[in-house]
Formats: structure tokens, sequence, C-alpha cells
């Protein structure tokens, strides 16, 4: 069999596979994808702008903001912003969040306070636990479901004092008001729907990306049915053994709406 | 252009290479449900940027290599259960599942399968998507004498596994 026949057989081995997909199935999904790209210049492009001066002092601690001063100073705060999620408010009053990045979290922060979610956004300054995990992405929900650490302690030994306090809402009504459809998958981002006119009032959420919670403590003895929140996380065990500890993690839970926690 | 030239112009696109890419990411990734789901997608990104897209010298290999980074991205963030075939996993196999006996030729298949990824992608950009060296080299990001080395040891690997099966009659 010379490479010619060779090459001959392996083109007519699949030239019964045909596509089936209509062309408008396509384009309706493109324009989704098109749809994706272009909410974060409309949906909070005032509160992201009035986040980006924090944004960039949280995600560059050690230096002051500014171009000047950036660590970075050839990437546009504004490009980086854009590429960093997506956030698009629905006409029923939910709310569709897709995070690209685990960047600028006070800039979403803002823009989900704007647009009526009493939320607070934070990464945590904890390394993201190093877990293993045969699969990719995992997702855990329920109280005992955290990769909860202890909260730092301060430089002079004493506990830190946390920002936010936990609210203790049953399963269901988290559930209603916070959701992670697809297990929070969509293609390369993590995609999220809040739906906050379902809060109960006085609760708030807390997102915690990057690591584990650190500003929030679990308390201890909540009634049975109390959701803890939920978790993400990204890790995988390759084929080989490899173990691939986790990029990123992801997680929310309820906590009382204050100034100090929410804003 | 307006956007109903550019819907018109996708959709002949479509219609003319949708076929191909999809045999081409089949043999690449040898999961028919998957290819089909990697190229749609591959697709709704093309039409998502169809001014650059249009503009693409090889605008079908655009589509293939989305389809082909899309299969990473899903491996790399697959749960468990979640079903990119990994090849070291699929080599043992003498048919592929989810590819149907009736269209796609199980034993070619199984064979292809058994290549290592980067030779597969070769053969099915060489062979299936008729690139030149050159081409599937950019595609790929790697050298040309890589491509032509992956596709020489891609054909030995092939005919030596297919040989014995096409002729089994002049076996004693």
């Amino acid at each position: 069999m010379n490479d010619n026949e060779l090459s001959t057989m392996v083109r007519e081995s699949v030239t019964d596979v045909h596509s089936a997909t209509p062309i408008a199935q396509i384009i309706s999904r493109g324009r989704a994808v098109r749809a994706r790209r272009r909410t974060p210049a409309l949906a909070g492009a005032g509160a992201v702008l009035a986040g980006s001066a924090l944004a960039v002092s949280m995600l560059m601690p050690s230096v002051h903001p500014g171009a000047a001063n950036s660590r970075h100073p050839g990437s546009p705060l504004a490009q980086a912003r854009l590429a960093a999620w997506t956030m698009h408010k629905r006409a029923n009053g939910s709310i569709d969040v897709t995070i690209n990045e685990l960047r600028n979290p006070v800039g979403l922060q803002a823009a989900l306070q704007a647009a009526g979610v009493p939320v607070r956004v934070s990464y945590s300054s904890l390394p993201v636990p190093a877990t293993r995990q045969d699969g990719g992405i995992s997702v855990t929900t329920g109280y005992n479901g955290w990769n909860l650490a202890p909260p730092a302690l301060r430089k002079d030994g004493q506990a830190p004092k946390l920002a936010c306090k936990f609210y203790a809402m049953n399963n269901n009504a988290l559930n209603a008001a916070f959701q992670f459809p697809n297990d929070g998958q969509h293609g390369d981002s993590v995609f999220l729907v809040f739906k906050p006119s379902v809060l109960p009032a006085g609760a708030g959420l807390a997102i915690f990306l990057g690591g584990s919670i650190d500003d929030i403590k679990q308390p201890n003895g909540v009634p049975p049915g109390t959701s803890g929140g939920f978790t993400v996380q990204q890790g995988a065990t390759l084929k080989d053994g490899t173990v691939v500890p986790p990029k990123w993690s992801f997680g929310v839970t309820p906590v009382y709406a204050s100034r100090q926690c929410t804003g | 252009m307006g956007v109903g030239t550019q819907q018109l112009d996708f959709a002949e696109f479509y219609r003319s290479a949708a076929d191909e890419c999809l045999r081409t990411v089949l043999v690449s990734i040898g999961d028919q449900d998957t290819a089909r789901e990697l190229v749609d997608e591959a697709f709704a990104r093309a039409w998502a940027s169809w001014r650059t897209v249009s503009r693409h010298p090889a605008p079908k290999a655009w589509v293939v290599r989305t389809a082909l980074n899309a299969s990473i991205s899903r491996w790399r963030r697959a749960r468990r259960e979640v079903h990119v075939p990994d090849p070291g996993r699929v080599a043992d196999l003498h048919a592929v599942s989810g590819t149907s006996a009736t269209m796609v030729d199980p034993q070619i298949m199984a064979a292809l399968m058994r290549l290592p990824a980067r030779q597969r992608q070769v053969v099915a950009l060489r062979l299936i998507l008729d690139l030149d060296t050159a081409r599937t080299a950019e595609l790929l990001g790697i050298a040309p004498g890589t491509v032509m080395a992956h596709m020489g040891r891609a054909m030995t690997a092939l005919r030596h596994d297919l040989q014995p099966a096409l002729q089994p009659e002049s076996q004693p």
C-alpha cells in the first residue's frame, strides 16, 4: 500500500460524515458570542470607571495605582477590565455574570451593587487550596463543602476583625437567589446568575475569587438546612498521574448586608 | 459590507467548509459528538468575528484551530465524567466510541486514534483539510520539518497498522 492509497483510504473513511447543524443555529450561537463580548461596554460602565483606581490597587498592591507606577504599564486598563468579566441585566431582574479572568473584583462589585445586588466581591489573600482532584472543575454546595481556612492572624497575633457576618439562609433561598448554571462552566468562563429580588431582606452575598474564604468565619451550630454557600474550583489530575493544582477557586456565601461588608 | 451580505458570505462559507472542518476535527479527536459540538462552537465564533475571519488567508484552518483549542480547554477543565477522549486512553480501542460504523470506518479510526495526538492533527490537516506543509506548520505552531516528520511517522504507523487488517487473506 503506497502513500497515495493510504491517504485516499483515510480520506474516504470519513467522507460520510456531514455537518447537520443548521446555519441559523450557528448564526444564533454566534450572536450570543458577540453579545457576551459586548455586554461589558453596556453594563455598568460608569460603575466600573468609579472602581478602576481601586481595582488597580487590588491587583497591584505593592504599587500605587496609575500607569506611571504600574507593573504592567503597557496594558490598557480598559481592555483588562473588559476581559475580566461581563454582566448583563435581564428584563426579569436577574443578572448574568460571566467571569473570564480573576481580575478587577472591585469593578465587578461596583457593577453588581449598581444593579441592585448587595454583594462583596473579593480576592482571597490565601493561596488556592492545593486539594487533589481527579476531575477538572468541582462544585461543592452546602455547609460542609467549603475549603474553609481560618482567617490569618494579624501580626500582633490577634484574630483579624472580619468584615462580613454569616447570614443563616436555607439552601432553597440561596439557590433561588444565586445559581451556577451548568456548574458555572460557560466555555472558558465561569457563568453565574444573581436574582437579587428574591434575597431575603437584610441578606447579601459574598463572592470569593482565587482562594479560600478569608474574610468571614463559618459559625458553629447553624440550623439544619442552612446553606454555607457554593464553591467551585478548577484542578486536574492528568492521565499520567501528574496533579495540576487548582488555578482558581470561586465561592459564594450568604452574609448580612452591611456597610462594612457589602458597601 | 452590510450585515445581510456578511451573513450570506458566512452562510456560503459554512456550507462549503462545515463538512471538511468536521471531518478534520473528528480525525483529530476521535469522538463524533464532541467534534460536532466543537466545530459548531468554532463556526459560531467565526461568525462572531466574521470580519476578521473572512480576511484570514485560510478561514477553514482558523475554524479547525479554534475547535482544537476549544477541545484542549475542555479537556483541561472537564470533570471526570465528561468525555473528550484522551488519546492515551483510546489507543487500545478497536473502534472509537461515538463514531457510528455506518459513517466512519472503525478500523481506520481506531488506527488513527493509536497515533500520538500531534501526528493525528498533522494527518487531519494534511489529508482531510488538504493544507500544505507550510500552512499546517503555521497552524500548529511547529516547524515545517517537524510536520513532515510527523506525517512520515504517521503514515508508517498507519500502514503498519492497517495492512494486516486489509489483507487478511494474505496471512497464512
